[in-house]
């Protein structure tokens, strides 16, 4: 599988160091301004993973929570982005076990156009299609898809933010597409 | 096989990410919510408030509060005093602890601190799985915490970080029983328990997630002595046993084997009960549970790289208070856990702490250090920890690479029984026939006189799996003061599709044996069946077929082994009297792989795996071609075919890139069938599948874009009369 650099632009501008330093200091205010400047990246990455409003939501104030406890123990302060979203990759895995029992799959109103036009009998497009695959895949994998195609991130810092050696980033992701691939092409083959 | 329409691409899968992404709104009060939370605790307030409800709890706070009896702790001024480290391990907290939960398969040992709630007395239902495991969440369990905050929970889960805590078969005598008095706990123990595989399926999350405590270090900052508990109770005949053995008896004898190792619980449980406390026991391993007095301890060690590793030994003390038997936990498979039998003998004066490997002798000489190629066939060799760092339950890679290591054979006077059929090749045998590949050369037995193997080996190591129709031409290596390592260079693979287990393709399934010390390895075929071939003819049809390869290894099998190792092997292949396998490596974009490549003695075609490369190749047009896959070995003919009248003619579809295939009989030609479809003129090569009642067509080579169209008619002469109802166009199916 060819790796391409491919940066997202969808992060924001990077947070400034001093709001770090000071967050990590205690103070608030500085945590306060990480937090909204954040949200929606944690939001969305929380979101694509967990494929539910209510579990994301849990996820991403989670993620917050635990930075704000754990923002004093990080030792490479510019390496933020990475490990906030590392703690939201664990957000979402303990938010995704807790409900493991959970048997009602929950549709999150903001797709629920969309899968109406596909009752209707519009062909799915790809993002339901995606999205109907994904919700049959472990959280790890859905986590590690999520990091690489949406947020961008390369295999050497998948791999930092998942705390594993590359090469078992790489056949992760590896294992976690062809998962995929079976998905789409399972959905598809009920389809016709 | 071409690529099809609905490809799913990297851009593609990342433009269906972000379209997915951008159908979900981030809600504007969540970072609200999120300042809500934080803004009390690091303030000194210890109000908690459940996480959905901030918006309406801050209205009617009083409200909630009443209906689920919230109680707050707020933390006592003067913390009670905590050791900083147990057992050498910095302790965690809670928090911490729930990072390594989250990891898959995570079994260190480590410290945590927290805070401990009771399970209330409340009634609880019947479990749906009646059968016994120690590491399984079952009420009450769920209703027990490790807090990272101190809360009166009464039946509500914490509103901090907690995990469950389980203590099998540990003295609680300590602890409280009251959820009303919560304690400072520091304990040592661990997720993903090895038992949990004993999990029904649905329960994986449950066992795993449960933190095992394997020793109660402080409650409150009160020390607590190792646990020892006898629970001497027999199910039938009813009645107690008596231990005649004390603690200290116990342990000199788990000092034994394991003179480093620090116990940390001892309990004695009647054999008939081995199932509440070692579930695979309990299935009859061993003969434990006809024993009368079992001890179970747990000890933990010091494992390489700084880790703590935990030690599990089951001791039979039998009616005479003579130990005559003894276990020890070892992994079997990357997750599955079984129990070999170990020799305690009086402990030797203990080696220094840092003596090095020794090196073996008599015969043959070797030192501490070999000589091994940095490369092989223009490829890397790599070390033993490389292929460990490699080993993930959940890798289907299967890339080939070239291992060093130093080998230890089994010891050839034992015999392991037959492996489990339904588990296919890929398994572990019992410990005495392990193969093992160390990265360092070291000593695997205590006792020079004892002809077996006693000590895991302190380095990275492996246990490839070595299948009898492997090239591995080793001499005898076991002498009279045990096996001698001996370097070598393997050729092998992760991720065997053969494996029948999950864990299975996590092994190290060895190649070939391509380099030992002092020589490259044979070059000779390995033989298990005799051959009437020669090896230069056999190379020729496997490199025609299959194509030339980086390097290729031969062997021999009988037709009714091929099909116990090859589960994938074609049926036809299974009845002949001698079958070469030839482990082709071949480097496929980057990435090299082996193909294990089959044909029959003195045979005509060859397979791979169970797909046919032997082809019948038709020039069907200028430049066109059409490779013929038959399969079931029918067709006796094949030409192009001219248009003729007075055929019977039915359609199906192909394959998205094919479109509809005819096919046709002539009534007066019954063995004869006419396949007809339109091509196009960048379309170069053709294959066509005969599968026995099917045809699946599709363009194997498509040189730019088709502007002009062809109708293409083949016939394929066979050796019975064909029925056109009963044969059918193949669309490709979902994996093509």
């Amino acid at each position: 599988m060819g790796e391409r650099a491919r940066r997202d632009t969808r992060i924001g501008p990077a947070i400034d160091r001093s709001l770090i330093d000071r967050a990590r200091n205690g103070d608030l205010d500085a945590f306060e301004t990480i937090v909204r400047a954040r949200m929606d990246d944690v939001y969305r990455l929380t979101s694509a993973i967990l494929g539910n409003e209510a579990d994301a939501r849990d996820a991403a104030q989670e993620t917050f929570v635990a930075a704000w406890r754990q923002l004093a123990r990080l030792r490479e302060p510019e390496k933020f982005e990475a490990w906030l979203q590392r703690v939201a990759v664990n957000s979402a895995r303990q938010t995704h076990r807790s409900r493991s029992r959970r048997r009602i799959r929950e549709i999150p109103s903001s797709t629920v156009a969309a899968l109406a036009d596909r009752a209707a009998g519009a062909p799915p497009d790809d993002a339901a299609i995606l999205d109907a695959a994904l919700a049959r895949l472990p959280v790890d994998q859905r986590a590690i898809l999520v990091l690489h195609h949406l947020e961008g991130r390369p295999i050497a810092e998948l791999a930092s933010i998942l705390e594993i050696p590359e090469g078992t980033a790489k056949s992760r992701l590896f294992t976690a597409r062809r998962a995929l691939a079976d998905a789409i092409r399972a959905d598809e083959a009920r389809g016709r | 096989m071409t690529d099809r329409s609905r490809y799913w691409d990297d851009d593609r899968l990342t433009s269906a990410f972000r379209e997915r992404a951008a159908l979900r709104a981030g809600p504007p009060d969540l970072a609200l919510a999120v300042l809500e939370r934080v803004r009390p605790a690091r303030t000194g307030h210890a109000a908690r408030l459940p996480r959905r409800s901030v918006a309406i709890l801050a209205s009617s706070a009083v409200v909630i509060a009443l209906l689920v009896g919230v109680f707050v702790l707020t933390r006592p001024a003067n913390p009670v005093a905590s050791p900083t480290t147990a057992f050498g391990r910095p302790i965690l907290s809670v928090e911490e602890a729930i990072g390594i939960q989250a990891q898959p398969n995570d079994d260190r040992e480590i410290a945590v601190r927290g805070w401990f709630s009771a399970a209330p007395a409340a009634p609880c239902p019947a479990p749906i799985d009646q059968s016994v495991n120690p590491v399984r969440l079952d009420c009450p369990r769920t209703m027990q915490w490790l807090m990272e905050d101190p809360e009166q929970l009464g039946v509500r889960p914490p509103t901090s970080a907690a995990i469950h805590p389980i203590f099998p078969f540990l003295d609680q005598s300590l602890l409280p029983t009251d959820p009303i008095d919560v304690v400072d706990l520091v304990v040592m123990g661990h997720f993903d328990d090895r038992r949990a595989v004993m999990c029904g399926v649905d329960d994986q999350f449950g066992c795993r997630d449960a933190f095992i405590v394997d020793r109660l270090v402080s409650v409150d900052g009160q020390a607590v002595p190792t646990s020892t508990v006898l629970d001497l109770q027999r199910l039938e005949p009813f009645g107690r046993v008596l231990p005649r053995w004390s603690a200290s008896d116990v342990d000199a004898l788990v000092a034994m084997a394991a003179p480093r190792a620090t116990i940390v619980s001892r309990l004695a449980i009647p054999g008939q009960r081995i199932f509440e406390v070692e579930p695979s026991l309990g299935t009859g391993a061993h003969g434990i549970v006809g024993r009368q007095l079992i001890w179970v301890v747990n000890a933990l060690e010091s494992g390489p790289t700084q880790a703590v590793v935990v030690r599990t030994f089951v001791l039979v003390e039998d009616d005479r208070g003579e130990a005559h038997e003894a276990y020890e936990a070892v992994p079997w498979s990357q997750s599955v856990t079984g129990f070999a039998a170990i020799n305690l003998r009086p402990p030797q004066e203990s080696p220094a702490a840092t003596e090095p490997p020794v090196t073996p002798s008599p015969n043959p000489t070797l030192s501490a250090t070999a000589d091994f190629p940095t490369s092989w066939l223009g490829l890397p060799v790599v070390g033993v920890s490389d292929v460990i760092s490699r080993q993930t339950p959940d890798l289907i890679d299967d890339t080939a690479m070239f291992v060093r290591g130093w080998y230890v054979a089994p010891d050839p006077t034992d015999q392991c029984p037959a492996l489990q059929d339904d588990r296919g090749p890929i398994e572990q045998p019992c410990p005495a026939g392990q193969h093992w590949l160390l990265e360092q050369p070291e000593r695997l037995w205590t006792d020079p006189g004892g002809p077996w193997i006693d000590r895991r080996p302190a380095g990275p190591a492996l246990n490839p799996i070595v299948l009898p129709d492997v090239p591995f031409d080793v001499p005898n290596l076991w002498f009279d003061t045990g096996p001698s390592p001996l370097p070598v260079v393997l050729l092998g693979h992760l991720g065997d599709t053969r494996s029948g287990y999950y864990p299975g393709v996590a092994q190290f399934v060895v190649d070939a044996l391509v380099w030992r010390a002092g020589d490259a390895a044979s070059a000779r075929p390995w033989l298990t069946e005799p051959s009437v071939e020669d090896v230069t003819s056999v190379m020729a049809r496997v490199d025609r077929e299959a194509g030339p390869a980086v390097g290729t290894w031969l062997s021999v099998v009988s037709g009714a082994e091929l099909a116990v190792l090859h589960t994938d092997a074609p049926p036809d292949l299974r009845d002949a009297p001698a079958v070469w396998i030839a482990r082709s490596l071949l480097v496929e974009d980057g990435r090299p792989r082996v193909h294990a490549i089959l044909t029959a003695d003195k045979g005509r075609r060859v397979w791979s795996g169970m797909t046919l490369l032997t082809t019948i190749d038709l020039q069907i047009g200028d430049d066109v071609t059409l490779e013929i896959s038959d399969g079931p070995d029918e067709i006796v003919a094949a030409r192009a075919g001219l248009p003729e009248g007075a055929a019977e003619w039915v359609t199906g579809d192909g394959p998205p890139e094919t479109g509809k295939v005819m096919l046709g009989v002539i009534p007066e030609r019954p063995n004869e069938l006419r396949i007809a479809w339109i091509g196009g003129d960048c379309d170069r090569t053709w294959r066509l599948g005969w599968s026995g009642g099917e045809v699946l067509l599709w363009p194997r080579e498509r040189l730019g874009e088709c502007r002009l169209w062809t109708r293409w008619e083949v016939v394929l002469t066979f050796d019975h009369a064909v029925e056109l109802e009963t044969i059918r166009v193949s669309n490709g199916g979902a994996g093509g």
